[in-house]
């Protein structure tokens, strides 16, 4: 029986630790060596080290900027959408009913379909009304996920408050502004948070919306995918990039969630 | 006291108004255009403001369409099974594992993703290709003499590069679910003679169910709209709908594109009304 | 009267890594008797049950059932059936289907299996809850769906880890009654796992006092009570006095011992000599109080003055303050405690309610 145990623990040990390196860390390891691999093709050579992409991603104008636009559109879709979306947050926890379904129903619809029918419907929408596309026309089209994206990151949070210490708080004097500041708002920072960086993230990393929705100025993601497979030779410069995001956003990430300032799960 | 909660009411639906008219105008009204650009005649460059089905028919009958929509299908099935079948005992070794070193390794799975997935997906390509390591790999053991061509640009590439994209997703989710079922519950089944898979199949399976209807929503929904990725690595056999609606909004054909767009658009839908069906309103923001 | 041995657990050892849960613990069990093994937090009560159970293997000893060596069976081929400490209902089933669970499991046919959870939710009085989701159920009732599901099984033994910690003390005292009396329909062996001595003493035919991985003292409840045999085990079980004195005289099995400047008397069968020191344990409800000097033979009597006075119900509690300083409890029925804080007070007890006890 223990035998049996050990055995079973032993053979799901190692698949795990094969499944994860091959079909998840394999292509880091790609991008990793490839960053500083003195060539600009991916062919399966070794052709010594060199720091020559990393110095190549700050010269190029054009990648700098795209990922300067990157940041602006999630830095502007994560303020939007967290004012918007906190208040069909405690609406859809506090209520029940056919309205509430409704409404909820009203508000997850572009939350579950695949994002290039947001990126398409928003392409039309923008071509109909004749507003010229750019960075704002992709931001806004962000946030038409976004929304339901924080609500269903706050909600399971608000869920599990208890409404009666709000009525405490008004019960003791505090009018609803001060009772959202001084108890609300407290316990739900930590979501908040959380939400907020999964939307900076997510945005940050939209390809399909902005893909439809972007005019002239790039972000990253579709910055990118004019490079990719077209021209060659920037793609180690790409790969340096990565490894730079990656390295500081998992060194982020990590002090966050040590601080216990985001739960991951 | 009646109108206390009247005030109460009257100031929550106030501050719903500007996400109702947000979805409204940016989201609702475009896909009502959507569907009444898909009416009219497939024209380039132009959108003519005639009804016609005309593009429905299509999608029906033009077998190009529908050999790419079973495909689309195939994938999508597919590489959702093959998700589940290799996230499944991940999760489950993880969730049964000292709770802080599964919280670890689960923050591993989830690194990776910070590097945008077009750049991974390209990265396939050195292991896959051509040229890839896989081929050298194998021509090197001697199991073939010529470099195969049939892991890249072919639809099991699509597969293999969603299993990378969205294993975490689908680990996660199962993780939740059982890192919530107490040893106590498996004790007292083994207590009440259950042997072990019996365990697995009248407690385990059970109890991740709700784990399916995150993937769904996070994993198959998305999938079926995937462009990039076959676009990337799809080659003929691995072409999806993503691919086909581009190509058809890039030659500005607009009407042919819309009514693509509302048929997945459909799809997505029948398949969230199902799961709503299956676990109520309420799984769509409890987890 | 020669009683009819169900379990036989002898000298378990288990160890987990550096934690040693119990130390040579050996028990006898008899059948149709309802044992209590009581002991606080850490003391390897659930280890010992679940060692029992089948879901945790021993490091060093043996489990007989019926005379049979069980140690290396698991938990699917025993006769054990175990009641867990927060119930371990399976949330996505009906009341129903986690009682039917362990037939359904052994193939019984459909009809049998409806038969007899139709009969075991009557015997737990909950057959109208038969198709309630268990999560939906309050604490009590949950605690009778998770007895009938082991019920259901006829087990040899029923093994109750703590079942009722998480309920309320007059849901607790409601269930004790309904245990018992279940206890007795059905006529099996139970073990029940308690760190609460009262709930010990209402529902013990036996009790086993365990304590830092061994079993200190087993025997019948009011035994266990009165004739302690380790301090551990007086302070545990009930309130007392525990006295720490030295012998300075011996007569046979009377004793005189010395105790902070005052001299009490002692019954003994033990050997003892003088100038060796002692714990004498004292239950508050075994001292008598009095306003005037009583002249009873075969009485420690001692003067002091009440501090305290607390009302618990059907007795109240003093505290006093003895001339040697010394603070004694001591439990008086409600309807006699006629006594205030202040008041001059002679207490008395029989020589023979001071219990000796080995440390
Ligand atoms: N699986 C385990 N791994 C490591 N140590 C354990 C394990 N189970 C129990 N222990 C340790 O063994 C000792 C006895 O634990 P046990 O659970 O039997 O105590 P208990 O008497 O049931 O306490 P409680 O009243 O708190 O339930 C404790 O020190 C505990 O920390
Ligand atoms: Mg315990």
């Amino acid at each position: 029986m223990v035998k049996y145990d050990r055995l079973i623990r032993l053979v799901l040990s190692g698949y795990t630790i094969f499944t994860i390196a091959f079909f998840i860390y394999l292509p880091i390891a790609v991008i990793y060596i490839y960053s500083v691999n003195d060539t600009p093709y991916f062919i399966p050579e070794w052709r010594g080290f060199t720091l020559e992409w990393f110095m190549a991603a700050f010269r190029r104008r054009d990648l700098i900027n795209s990922l300067y636009n990157s940041v602006l559109i999630a830095i502007f879709v994560t303020a939007v959408s967290m004012a918007i979306a906190i208040p069909p947050s405690f609406y859809i926890v506090r209520s029940r009913g056919r309205i509430k379904n409704i409404f909820l129903l009203y508000m997850m619809i572009p939350f579950v379909i695949p994002w290039i029918i947001i990126g398409i419907s928003s392409y039309i929408f923008y071509w109909y009304i004749g507003m010229p596309k750019s960075l704002l026309t992709a931001a806004l089209s962000h946030i038409v996920y976004s929304i339901p994206l924080v609500v269903t990151l706050l909600a399971p949070r608000l869920y599990t408050m208890d409404p009666d210490i709000e009525n405490a708080s008004m019960d003791l004097g505090a009018d609803p502004i001060q009772t959202f500041r001084y108890i609300v708002f407290p316990q739900i920072f930590p979501a908040m948070l959380s939400a907020a960086v999964i939307t900076f993230a997510w945005s940050f990393d939209n390809f399909i919306i902005s893909y439809y929705t972007l005019g002239d100025e790039l972000t990253w993601p579709v910055w990118v995918f004019s490079i990719l497979g077209k021209v060659p030779r920037i793609m180690p410069v790409i790969n340096a990039v990565s490894v730079i995001i990656i390295t500081v956003s998992s060194i982020a990430l990590y002090i966050v969630v040590k601080k216990g300032l985001v739960r991951l799960i | 006291m009646k109108t206390e909660v009247d005030v109460k009411r009257i100031r929550m639906f106030i501050s719903n108004i500007p996400s109702i008219l947000y979805i409204l105008i940016l989201f609702y009204i475009p896909i009502v255009i959507l569907l009444a650009i898909s009416f009219t005649p497939p024209r380039k460059f132009i959108v003519e403001w005639v009804f016609t089905l005309e593009n429905y028919v299509n999608v029906f009958t033009n077998p190009n369409y529908y050999r790419i929509l079973l495909n689309t299908f195939w994938i999508v099935i597919v590489a959702t099974i093959m998700l589940i079948i290799i996230g499944f005992p991940i999760a489950y070794y993880l969730a049964r594992m000292n709770r802080r070193l599964g919280a670890k390794i689960l923050y591993f799975l989830i690194i990776p993703v910070e590097i945008n997935y077009l750049i991974r997906v390209y990265a396939w390509k050195v292991i896959l290709g051509e040229n890839g390591f896989l081929n050298l790999l194998l021509i090197s053991l001697g199991i073939i003499e010529k470099p195969l061509t049939i892991f890249f640009y072919s639809w099991v590439a699509v597969v293999i590069v969603l299993i990378h994209e969205w294993l975490p997703y689908v680990i996660v989710p199962f993780y939740v679910n059982l890192v919530g079922i107490s040893d106590e519950i498996y004790d007292a089944a083994m207590d009440l003679g259950a042997t072990r898979l019996q365990i697995f199949r009248t407690i385990t399976l059970p109890l991740v169910k709700p784990a399916i209807l995150t993937i769904v929503f996070l994993v198959t929904i998305p999938s079926l709209g995937e462009f990039a990725i076959p676009y990337l690595v799809g080659g003929q056999s691995g072409i999806m709908l993503g691919v086909l609606i581009d190509r058809y909004l890039s030659g500005f054909q607009l009407a042919i594109g819309a009514a693509l767009s509302f048929f997945l658009l459909v799809i997505t839908l029948i398949l969230s009304m199902i799961m709503i069906k299956i676990f109520g309103y309420e799984a769509l923001y409890t987890r | 009267m020669s009683k009819d041995i169900v379990l036989r657990v002898v000298d378990i050892w288990k160890r987990f890594g550096q934690v040693e849960a119990l130390k040579g613990v050996s028990l006898d069990v008899y059948r149709g008797e309802l044992l209590v093994l009581l002991g606080p937090s850490g003391s390897g009560k659930s280890t010992l049950l679940r060692i029992i159970a089948g879901l945790e293997y021993p490091t060093s000893g043996k489990i007989y059932i019926d005379g049979e060596d069980i140690t290396d069976l698991p938990p699917y081929k025993r006769d054990t059936s175990m009641i867990f400490q927060h119930l371990a209902l399976f949330p996505h089933m009906t009341v129903y289907d986690n009682v039917a669970y362990g037939l359904k499991i052994r193939g019984i046919p459909k009809d049998e299996i409806d038969r007899r959870v139709d009969e075991v939710l009557e015997l737990v009085r909950i057959r109208h809850l038969k198709d309630r989701k268990v999560t939906q159920l309050s604490g009590g009732q949950q605690q009778r769906v998770a007895i009938a599901r082991s019920l259901i099984l006829h087990p040899k033994i029923l093994l109750l880890d703590e079942p009722l910690g998480a309920l309320d003390l007059k849901l607790r005292k409601e269930l004790h009654i309904e245990l018992r009396r279940i206890h007795q329909e059905v006529g099996n062996t139970w073990i029940f796992v308690t760190h609460d001595q009262e709930e010990a003493l209402t529902l013990a035919d036996r009790i086993g006092v365990m304590n830092d991985g061994k079993l200190i003292q087993i025997g019948d409840k009011w035994d266990v009570y009165e004739q302690p045999k380790t301090r551990f085990v007086a302070e545990f079980i009930g309130e007392t006095n525990i006295f720490e004195c030295r012998v300075v005289e011996v007569y046979g099995d009377r004793v005189y011992a010395e105790w902070r400047g005052l001299k009490l008397g002692v019954k003994t069968d033990r050997e003892v000599k003088p100038g060796e020191s002692m714990y004498l344990s004292v239950r508050p409800e075994y001292i008598g109080l009095s306003k005037d000097k009583p002249s009873n033979e075969g009485y420690n009597i001692f003067h002091g003055m009440i501090t305290d006075e607390v009302f618990r119900g059907s007795y109240v509690m003093y505290s006093i303050k003895l001339d040697n300083g010394e603070m004694v409890k001591v439990t008086v029925l409600s309807k006699d405690a006629e006594y205030d804080p202040g008041d001059e007070i002679y207490l008395y007890w029989r020589v023979d309610k001071g219990v000796p006890l080995k440390e």
